[in-house]
Order: C-alpha cells, then structure tokens, then sequence
C-alpha cells in the first residue's frame, strides 16, 4: 500500500475540487485523486485506497451519505479516515454522517485553516501508529 | 447594502457622478466619520466645541469623546449614539464623499432628506436601513410586489442578499424585477430545487449575462474567472450551492427539513413556460447584474422536467 494516494476529493464542483487540490496537492504537497460523483467516488476509492476521502453529501448519481456508507463497508479495517463537507451543516446532516462512519464534518465554503489541520493531523496519528 | 441603495440615489439625483461613486467606494475603508463632524451634524455640540476638543487633542493623546464628555459637551448617551452611527454605511460613504471633497456634510444632509421624502420613510425605517438591517432593506426594495404575501421566499431571498454582500460585493444593490416586465433572455441558468421533506419543491435559479455571471464568480470564489467556462459555471452554481446550504440550515433551526438536489447548470429555457410562477429579483453589483429566481412548491410535473432536463443537459 505504498502507492496509497493521500486524500480523495470527491465533489460535483470542478471550483471545489480545483480549490482543494490547489491547497493539499501544492501547498501541501499531498498526493490527491478526484472523483465528480458519489458512483465515481466508491469506484476511485476501490482502485487507489486513498487514505483520507473528503466527500461531498449532495451529489448526482449517488448522494455522498450513499458513498460514504459504501467506502465504510469496503475499506473494512483499513485505516481510511472519510471527512463529509457541505454548505448544509444541518444537525440532522452532520448526525447521520457521524453516525454512518465519517470521521469529522467540514462546513463549506471550506476554509483553509480548517482542512489543512485537519488532514494533515490525520495523516500525522497514521505515520505515528505505522511506526 | 443600504450604501449601494443610497449610493445609487446620490447618483440618479445628480448629486454625484458614476466615476466619483466608484472612488468613494474605494476609499470607504479608510472613512471613517469623524466624531466631531457627527456631533455638529446631530445638534449635540457647537462647531466652536468641536474646534476647541480638536486643540485640546493636539497636547493630549486623548480620544475626542473622552474629552468632550469630561468637558461636559457630550452626554455618555450621545456618545454612544455618535459611535453608533460612526458605523452606519451612510456615515462612511458621506465621509468617503467628503474626504474627496465631492460633497459637503449639508449637501449630504439634504439628500439625506430628500431620499426620506420620496420613499415617505419614517424614522424608525430609515435608522433600520441605514444599520444595514438586510430583512428591512429587503422589504424596503420589494414594497408592492406580490413577493411579499410569501414568507419562506422573503427569507430565502434576505439570506441570498445576505451572501451578496457577504461573499460578492458590499456595495450590491437589489432591485424588484419581474419576469413580465425583464424577460427570462439570458443563455445561461444555475439551478438548484431544494425539497422540503413530504412536501413540494422550492426552485432557486440565478442567471445574468456572461461578464456579470463570471464575476459573480470571481468574486465568490476569487479565482481568476473571466469568463462563463467550465470553472465559471462551476463557481456560480457553488454560489448558489452555498447560499442552499445556509438556507437549509436556518430552516432547520425551525425544525423545517431541507434536502438539496445537486446545483445544475443549464439552458434558460428549462424555465419557459413557469414566467408567471416565478418571482425574480435583479441584484446589481458594479458594474454588472444578475437576477435570482424563485418559487415555492414547483409543480411535481415540472419538477420532473427540470431534473430530467438537467440531467441531459449535463451528461
């Protein structure tokens, strides 16, 4: 699993998905995949293992609650840590995210001070316990 | 938004130029209305007062209202009635005005007047324009348009001035406009159907001309978009992407649940044959314009169309 890419980014948006690729793959210096729906996304995350998905919920083709519930089951115990965003930060959204396995809950428009800790320290606690 | 409003008015009524409006707007960062100024203007204190705090100030490094207030010139309410209105937009832009030396206080003061005068306001309205109460301004703007008698469209389109201002352009002006007197002509539509849970959809829509689309999405995003492209596009619809999230948000705070489709771009002919349904409402930022679309409770069988539309539009 060397290969693994580091973060998934799945949303319908070609401005979210340049915008988040522009902070973790340039800024950051993180290895990244896309996928533009929940389908997609469930396909990218089987062929690459991404170690971190941030997932969009409202998506064509398959919500990303959908996607989320479908990653959960096929990464079974590989350490894959899922991020849903949303401009609908609604209690019952952040909830069943949560619920169904998503590691933590991002509010669109997605700030940089907020990602860029939050993947990074995902990715940090992932090197401590390989070592 | 109030400035925009007024701003405009300054303009209409021939009291500024267009290109003095566009430097007042620029400078009004570095406004800021001073005390003194506020304080004759209100009637509070004497010019020879003011004149006398200022040379006070020039041996003390005290602040203009400590020293009036200890001299006795200001009562602490007026004090902190002059700090309220230090803030108000009208306040900034007349001291922008002024700085530039466009506008005297009293040219100001009077234009003030007039603007009272031709839309019959009240204090109270006034006061709450000018603290940029958006809801009021909102309604304010809409007065005598059918939009009105629908509470849950007047909430949605104060949230939308609310992002305009916020993420677009703080000087945004919104206008009433209506499908019957502005046509739908416009080539490009960002839509989104936002369903409220067992009942039907509401429809959200914005479109403009291509210029004012891409830096509608320029500014939102501040990417470098010049025009309606793939990324320009996309940024609209996360505009209008965004401003459903935070609406289905609020509604949730009333225990009302929103479920948002996927924002889609497409064709402005999708909304042909909806014009009467539809209330529109034409927002001008700059130089550019773009106007919002709204109904509630789309009929399901448009609500079909829409989708089934969209979709092979996008695919």
């Amino acid at each position: 699993m060397a290969d693994r890419p580091d973060v998934l980014i799945c949303d319908d948006s070609l401005l979210i998905r340049k915008q988040l690729r522009d902070i973790l793959e340039k800024t950051c210096g993180l290895q990244v995949v896309e996928a533009d729906n929940g389908v997609n996304a469930v396909e990218v995350f089987r062929q690459h293992w991404p170690k971190i998905v941030i997932l969009d919920i409202v998506m064509p083709a398959k919500s990303g609650l959908e996607a989320l519930k479908e990653i959960i089951e096929i990464a079974g115990d590989r350490r894959t840590k899922i991020i849903v965003a949303s401009s609908a930060g609604t209690e019952e959204n952040i909830k069943e995210a949560i619920l169904a396995g998503a590691y933590d809950f991002v509010q669109k428009p997605i700030r940089r001070e907020r990602i860029v800790p939050l993947v990074m320290g995902i990715l940090d606690d992932a090197e401590g316990e390989a070592h | 938004m109030f400035m925009g409003l007024f701003g405009e008015f300054l303009l209409q009524k021939g009291y500024i130029t267009a290109e003095q409006l566009r430097l007042a707007y620029g400078s009004v960062e570095n406004a800021r209305p001073k005390l003194g100024t506020l304080a004759i203007n209100e009637g509070y204190m004497t010019s020879d007062q003011v004149e006398t705090v200022h040379s006070m100030q020039v041996h003390e490094d005290r602040r203009f209202g400590d020293i009036a207030t200890e001299m006795g010139y200001l009562s602490v309410e007026q004090l902190e009635a002059l700090l309220s209105m230090q803030r108000r937009p009208h306040a900034v832009l007349a001291q922008a005005l002024m700085d530039r030396k466009v506008l005297s206080m009293k040219d100001f003061n009077n234009a003030v007047e007039e603007y009272k005068r031709e839309y019959g306001l009240r204090g109270d309205v006034f006061d709450a324009l000018t603290e940029d109460d958006i809801d009021v301004t909102v309604r304010f703007c809409l007065q005598g348009k059918r939009i009105l008698e629908h509470d849950l469209l007047m909430d949605y389109v104060s949230l939308f001035a609310r992002s305009m201002v916020r993420f677009v352009d703080r000087f945004v002006v919104l206008c009433p406009a209506f499908p019957e007197e502005d046509d739908l002509a416009s080539e490009y539509l960002a839509l989104q159907l936002v369903t409220q849970r067992d009942k039907s959809s509401m429809l959200t829509a914005i479109s403009g001309d291509v210029l004012s689309l891409a830096a509608l999405g320029r500014a939102f995003s501040g990417e470098d978009i010049t025009a309606l492209d793939a990324l320009g596009k996309a940024a609209t619809e996360e505009f209008l992407n965004l401003v459903n999230g935070l609406f289905a948000v609020n509604m949730s705070d009333f225990g009302k649940n929103f479920t948002m489709h996927p924002p889609l771009g497409v064709p402005a002919s999708v909304l042909e044959g909806m014009e009467k349904d539809l209330f529109a409402v034409l927002f001008r930022f700059g130089d550019f314009s773009m106007k919002l679309f709204v109904m509630d409770g789309v009929p399901k069988i448009l609500e079909d169309r829409l989708l089934r539309d969209a979709q092979d539009c996008r695919s």
